[in-house]
């Protein structure tokens, strides 16, 4: 009798370590950076500057710099205020002695010619798009390219309409103030940035055309899909953009149209965030984890941070995210990685509710150096999906068909407000077969659908040494099949 | 033993895999992020609650047509107002999942409505299949008004108003009134007013009339008065508030009445200053909330809030500041600058233009920097003058020809930007066709009075014959040459060097030629408030 009391214990015991799910704080630490006494610093952009600075700007438009950002201790951090009055900027980066900044009407670099620590020269790069009035109308630029080109996406006028000019379209801007169009067919952008590639990504959100929000590759000539911009097609003299029928889907409509470009990854609405922004990619060879060359997108209702994997499969991006980071402290709009491997956010709940209960916020994130167990790439395959790993996995429960669970769907490609999940599918995985070094699987799945999202539950899955997955929840859009 | 374990654990699993798609967890997936878990709106009150929210109560079509279509503009809830948009969530939710979102809502945080099933979504779906656009506010309201705000027929019939004229200070006042009533009028729409009495201190009216109960049960009155009043049903007393006082100070009273008629008596008095009634009242087979017995017209004329707190923004002493915003009465692309010493201006970086100046207080941040910013902001000081739009400058045949809507080819707009000086005042740069421009506007210490000198780099052939816009659309005289009058507000005086003879065009319209030459031509204006 006690014997048995005490094994009961003892697998009661066993039960409780294996259920306290792994969590943000067990690989990640994240600190809280104190602001400016009395300032409402609604974080826009985020740039890296020499010495260790690190500068923000506002959406009530302040650039201030902050000294101390990278030190253990973040409670003794130096703030000073560098500009004032600018129109809610979203991106911003520094070169050679200027912040550059994509701004509402404008691109725009500032300086401090003088040297009092005030920028005093704001000149005025170029203004492709214009505007009217309309809150919704925002900007969004990225850090310049390889050849030093800027690409910016412009919101539509409110959630529909192109009341202004080059509502919906993406400019490829250069340092001199020589700009064209780039891509058309836009909504309404949270963020913007580029992979380990250097294409450019953004993400769009959820709305008219739009089933559910999803990171978008922005390519030369593209179509991301909303028609509401197409009148400009004509200006420019471009060939007849695409009109797709509303109530179709992506899959049917792409086929029509050769310039429509699915969206990269779907992040299903609700399931992975519900408004995502920044894009960047981490180029830290590792200071930040075991994601070298990942792309990370910030999220701004669910205070989170998505980490996708993506490839190229037929010339088509596409592959998976799963959720990543959590815990912020208010909606995350811009993300900045530093090379040493410190996670910058700014963050804003203004006009748009978010978790976390703070108005805004200032925080950084490092790795401490403890590899969590996660799906670390989702390939497609002909035939299923090849999974790697950040750990060696326990052959038994990897190599078992029932520690997996398929589902699949797409959304109605349509004029309306987003969309259901539909046109359901359940894919079976039929094998699954374990790596000799334990480090990938090879999943057979009968039932792949092209141009689904592919939901991948890995629960029964455990880590050589036990663990289970921090994120069981991978979601594959299947734009292409390998051949 | 072991197969019932696995059977019961089988039975947790189902159970746990169902309630994922419940009313809870669908409520805080799609909506939690704004209207909050607990239903009281995120960061407090930012976004409407729902917990207690008339907009929830009653009928469900107002809140199934503001989930499935999305509504924008101003909305009331409490006594707050609220200007956000609430995105359609009809196209991505199934009437299966939008009856129990809907349900858990109209049944959770305190709300205590009816349950409304995938059936009756689809039906509204179905009334509304050809909306394409989200809802106005005030549209939907109209079309589904709020619990107690109905104009529909009140439930009082054969009403009639006895009204009395006297220096009433009680109800027992009143009662004592031997006299035949000044007037009675019947009330055909069945609502208790006060506002045709024909006086405003020293009267008394007595409505009696047939309240029509739709069910069984227990009804609950709540009555306001300015000054006092006294409800009684059946000739007995339900509520009474007999003072002489201000409203504010609401009276409940709870009775069982059965289905049907019911004699309804209510007095009440005015004896001097404000006065106000209000009678409403909720029970079974009433829609929910409260229904009101009286006008709600009083009400809905309320003065109208703005919406949001003042936040001014203002120029450090001894220096400018700018405000790069939606600026009323300038172009979206408006740069405005506040001086220290109370003057201001907007630049319009789309025309190349100072295009208003004011003095007293600069801007109030307060439209553009709390919710989501839509709309212009006025200048937040006073004597504000609109002294250009549309183009500044343009090459004219002659002195009359009309002025461009915009800027033609031969001079086109370029902003370059803005360097601000040790005291942070702006100087706009900008290139128009082959000019290069230089603006800076300064305060005059003796003002209130701006200067602005505007320098033109000219090359070889710069264009002929270009043309000054001073101030356009208002009334001008001129005092003395190159000295003009504004609408009696201001003057303002233009530098001889480098301009020819102003004209002043329909007495509305001011303009000077530029004698351009090669090289930098300077010119100057100032600005004097009167």
């Amino acid at each position: 009798m006690r014997k048995n009391l005490l094994t009961t214990g003892l697998l009661l015991g066993a039960a409780g370590l294996a259920m306290a799910a792994p969590q943000t704080a067990d690989f990640y630490e994240r600190v809280e950076i104190p602001l400016p006494e009395g300032e409402v610093m609604e974080i826009g952009s985020i740039a890296l500057m020499p010495e260790k600075k690190v500068a923000v700007a506002t959406r009530r438009g302040d650039v201030w710099i902050c000294e101390g950002a990278y030190e253990a201790d973040v409670s003794k951090v130096k703030w000073s205020l560098f500009a004032r009055g600018l129109h809610e900027p979203f991106g911003m980066f520094y070169k050679e002695g200027w912040l550059y900044l994509t701004q509402r009407p404008e691109i725009t670099r500032l300086k401090d010619s003088d040297d009092d620590g005030r920028a005093d020269r704001f000149e005025t790069i170029a203004a492709p798009w214009d505007i009217n009035g309309d809150y919704h109308e925002f900007t969004f630029g990225t850090d310049p390219d390889k050849d030093g080109n800027i690409y910016t996406v412009s919101c539509l006028t409110g959630s529909a309409g192109a009341g202004s000019d080059w509502r919906g379209w993406s400019f490829r801007v250069n340092l001199n103030g020589d700009y064209e169009p780039h891509a058309s067919g836009i909504r309404s952008p949270g963020g913007i940035g580029f992979n380990k590639e250097g294409d450019v990504f953004y993400c769009d959100n959820q709305g008219l055309w739009n089933g559910s929000s999803s990171l978008k590759h922005l390519k030369k000539g593209g179509f991301m899909g909303n028609p509401s911009g197409n009148k400009y097609h004509k200006i420019l003299g471009l060939p007849a953009p695409p009109e797709p029928e509303s109530g179709s889907r992506m899959e049917i409509e792409r086929k029509r149209f050769p310039d429509l470009v699915p969206p990269a990854v779907i992040l299903p609405h609700g399931k992975v965030g519900q408004s995502p922004t920044g894009v960047i990619y981490d180029q830290t060879e590792g200071k930040f984890g075991p994601f070298a060359g990942q792309v990370l997108v910030g999220e701004q209702t669910h205070s989170e941070v998505q980490r996708v994997f993506l490839e190229q499969v037929n010339g088509v991006y596409q592959g998976a995210v799963w959720r990543f980071l959590d815990g912020f402290r208010s909606g995350i709009v811009p993300l900045r990685l530093s090379d040493d491997g410190s996670l910058f956010v700014g963050t804003t709940n203004r006009g748009w509710a978010a978790r976390g209960g703070l108005p805004f916020s200032f925080e950084r994130t490092r790795w401490n150096g403890k590899v969590p167990f996660e799906v670390h790439e989702m390939r497609a395959r002909a035939d299923g999906f090849e999974l790697t790993f950040t750990k060696p996995v326990d052959a038994k429960t990897a190599g078992d068909t029932a520690s997996y669970k398929m589902a699949a769907w797409t959304y109605i490609y349509q004029k309306g407000y987003g969309s259901p999940e539909v046109d359901q599918a359940t894919p079976v995985v039929k094998s699954a077969t374990v790596a000799a070094d334990g480090m990938s699987v090879r999943l057979v799945v009968e039932g792949m659908v092209q141009g689904h999202v592919h939901h991948l539950n890995s629960g029964g899955l455990r880590s050589k040494d036990g663990e289970e997955l921090w994120h069981a929840d991978g979601y594959y859009t299947l734009n292409e099949v390998p051949k | 033993m072991r197969n019932w374990l696995i059977y019961t654990l089988g039975v947790i699993f189902v159970a746990g895999t169902a309630g994922a798609e419940d009313g809870k967890v669908l409520f805080e997936t799609y909506c939690g992020a704004c209207h909050a878990p607990d239903g009281k709106g995120m960061n407090n009150g930012q976004f409407p609650p729902l917990a207690g929210s008339p907009w929830v109560q009653g009928k469900p079509d107002r809140m199934v047509q503001a989930v499935l279509h999305g509504m924008e503009g101003p909305i009331e809830v409490g006594e707050k107002e609220y200007n956000l948009v609430m995105p359609p969530q009809g196209v991505m939710l199934n009437d299966e999942q939008l009856s129990k979102i809907v349900t858990y809502v109209r049944t959770s945080f305190g709300n205590a409505e009816s349950a409304v099933t995938p059936a009756e979504i689809a039906a509204q779906r179905a009334e509304t299949a050809d909306r394409a656009e989200m809802w106005p506010s005030a549209e939907l309201l109209k079309r589904y008004p709020l619990p107690g705000e109905t104009e529909g027929p009140s439930a009082i019939k054969h009403l009639v108003a006895n009204i009395y004229h006297g220096d009433f200070k009680s109800l027992a006042d009143l009662a004592k009134v031997k006299a035949k009533p000044a007037a009675v009028e019947e009330e055909q729409d069945g609502l208790l007013r006060i506002d045709k009495v024909g006086r405003a201190d020293s009267f008394g009216i007595v409505w009696e009339g047939d309240l029509e109960v739709p069910k069984d049960g227990d009804f609950t009155f709540l009555m306001d008065s300015d000054d006092g009043s006294g409800l009684y049903i059946d000739g007995k007393q339900v509520a009474v508030l007999d003072r002489i006082g201000g409203v504010g100070h609401a009276v409940k009273g709870s009775v069982k009445l059965t289905k049907g008629t019911h004699k309804i008596r209510v007095a009440y008095f005015e004896n001097t200053g404000e006065e106000e009634f209000s009678l409403g009242w909720s029970g079974p087979g009433l829609p929910g909330g409260l229904n009101w017995l009286t006008p709600r017209a009083k009400k809905e004329k309320g003065k109208k809030k703005e919406g949001f707190p003042s936040i001014p923004i203002v120029a450090p002493q001894g220096e400018a500041t700018v405000y790069r915003n939606f600026i009323e009465g300038t172009t979206a692309r408006g740069i405005g600058v506040g001086y220290d010493g109370g003057v201001n201006l907007a630049f319009s970086a789309d025309n190349m233009a100072v295009e208003l100046i004011w003095t007293g207080q600069f801007m109030d941040g307060g439209r553009h920097w709390t919710n989501r910013g839509q709309g212009r902001a006025a200048p937040a000081g006073v004597r504000v003058l609109q002294v250009s739009k549309g183009p500044a400058f343009a090459v004219l045949e002659s002195q009359t020809t009309p002025w461009p809507s915009t800027y033609e080819e031969g001079l086109k707009p370029r902003f370059r930007g803005y360097v601000l000086n040790a005291k942070q005042e702006p100087t706009f740069f900008y290139s128009l066709g082959p000019l290069e421009v230089t603006d800076s506007p300064a305060p005059v210490p003796e003002g209130p009075a701006l200067t602005r000198t505007i320098n033109i780099a000219a090359g070889e052939d710069g264009p002929k014959n270009l043309y000054f816009r001073v101030v356009e659309g208002w009334p001008m005289t001129e005092l003395a040459s190159h000295r003009f009058d504004i609408a009696g507000q201001a003057v303002v005086e233009i530098s001889q060097a480098g301009t020819g003879q102003p004209s002043l065009r329909n007495g509305t319209e001011l303009i000077v030629p530029l004698l351009l030459k090669k090289g930098d031509n300077t010119i100057t204006l100032t600005y004097t408030w009167n």
